[in-house]
């Protein structure tokens, strides 16, 4: 593969990743504004991550574009905790599929967030004997994203608490 | 400036990359035990709620029983005491007909026990009309409920006044019923408690709703008090109101006016459909 091909396949994988992340997290959701507010958001990275691919010369990975999708990433995992912690469903957070994917998508991008900020700058040499740590994280995802589905194929759809909705009293007083 | 010294190729990248995931392994763990701490307390919190409710509930049931308790005892009373002596009464003339054949006697004997048997009838009719006011079965909640005021203004103790600003479509029988029985219980509390010197009913239709105020101008008790006098072992009037809201969905609030002169208690439920 050569080196453009090899930039490409790098910016094709960091967006397909940030989107698979963030589809999963987001999609059990159901607010069209959050929905929009990650749609806006995105758009303007993925501007940044092209622009990034056409001026800059990165050596090996896009590490640039991969920190800033991994902090926006991090920012909506803790946007979803903010939203569990506020809801007042009663089941327990290990028995709700999205938290573990909440949880497998933190946990591979804080391991990762590192390696791949400092990846061009280490020798070749270096690279090699800590490329494990990425699989290590990789693998603690996909074991976390394999519990979420197995907690998905077991649960079943249960009736949502209607909100109540308030209203203004009539006409009560005197005369 | 650990991580910029770090960004320069040197041996000191592979330990700041150690450290660095190290750190943010540690820091999600964290996240994560908050997390689950934060909802086992929560989940604690809402279980000793939900244990809170179950008492409360079996508060109001053992009001409801002790109340029913309390009316079956009454009409018992009613009837041993007064229709059981009237009846025995008038069966003791009946007897002294039989024995005594002077015919003036006997007349004066029937009549006697007619007279009686006209009383036994009478108190009968009182008691049935405790248990169920023939105004509110006949004519409805509206005049049953004008009709209780008017008792009260008869008296010459209070000035009681009500006023129906919608009430074409008449809630089922069962409900004017409970809704009657919490307007007495709350004007039956006005009278005994409050020393106003006036009360007054108004109804009205929003949404689909129902609502009942009552006004009056002596002491009374806002929703905290109601509230604290519901959980505590007094107050069998006002738990007896909670349940009897609580079988037609209906919610209650006590307040104090704006003005901070009248004590206002307001009763919304849910409108039926009309009135077959």
């Amino acid at each position: 593969m050569d080196h453009l091909a090899e930039k490409q396949y790098y910016f094709v994988y960091t967006f397909l990743e940030y989107v698979t992340f963030t589809y999963l997290l987001f999609q059990n959701m159901n607010s069209r504004t959050v929905a929009r507010v990650v749609a806006i958001i995105s758009i303007p990275l993925l501007v940044f991550q092209i622009l990034y691919l056409v001026y800059a010369q990165p050596k090996l990975l896009d590490s640039v574009p991969i920190g800033v999708y991994t902090l926006f990433m991090l920012g909506y995992i803790f946007y979803y905790f903010y939203r569990v912690l506020m809801s007042q469903v009663s089941v327990p957070l290990y028995k709700q599929y999205t938290f573990w994917i909440a949880i497998g998508i933190l946990t591979y991008l804080s391991g990762t967030f590192f390696f791949y900020i400092l990846i061009n700058h280490m020798p070749k040499s270096q690279i090699r004997p800590y490329w494990f740590i990425t699989y290590i994280f990789d693998i603690i995802k996909n074991l976390l994203f394999v519990v979420a589905v197995v907690i998905f194929t077991r649960s079943t759809q249960n009736g949502s608490n209607k909100p109540v909705t308030n209203h203004k009293t009539p006409f009560l007083d005197f005369n | 400036m650990f991580l910029l010294q770090a960004t320069q190729p040197s041996t000191g990248i592979p330990f700041v990359l150690i450290i660095g995931a190290l750190g943010m392994v540690v820091l999600t763990a964290s996240i994560i035990l908050l997390l689950v701490l934060h909802q086992r307390k929560v989940s604690r919190f809402n279980a000793r709620m939900q244990e809170m409710e179950k008492e409360q509930q079996r508060m109001l049931l053992n009001a409801s029983i002790k109340l029913q308790e309390e009316e079956r005892q009454r009409l018992a009373a009613d009837l041993h005491d007064d229709a059981g002596p009237l009846l025995a009464t008038a069966r003791l003339y009946l007897n002294e007909n039989l024995v005594n054949q002077d015919k003036a006697t006997q007349l004066q004997s029937v009549y006697q026990a007619r007279q009686i048997i006209d009383d036994t009838i009478q108190l009968i009719r009182n008691i049935s009309h405790s248990l169920m006011p023939p105004t509110l079965k006949n004519f409805g909640l509206e005049s049953a409920i004008n009709d209780l005021f008017q008792k009260i203004s008869g008296s010459g103790s209070m000035n009681a006044s009500s006023r129906f600003h919608d009430y074409r479509e008449r809630l089922k029988t069962e409900k004017e019923l409970v809704v009657f029985r919490i307007v007495q219980e709350l004007v039956s509390n006005i009278l005994k408690h409050s020393s106003s010197s006036f009360i007054h009913l108004t109804q009205n239709i929003h949404e689909n709703k129902f609502f009942l105020r009552i006004h009056h101008d002596g002491r009374g008790i806002i929703q905290s008090d109601f509230e604290k006098l519901t959980k505590s072992n007094i107050g069998l009037g006002l738990k007896n109101i909670t349940s009897r809201l609580r079988l037609i969905k209906g919610k209650i609030l006590f307040e104090k006016d704006i003005s901070q002169t009248y004590y206002k208690v307001t009763i919304e439920l849910p409108k039926d459909e009309p009135y077959q």
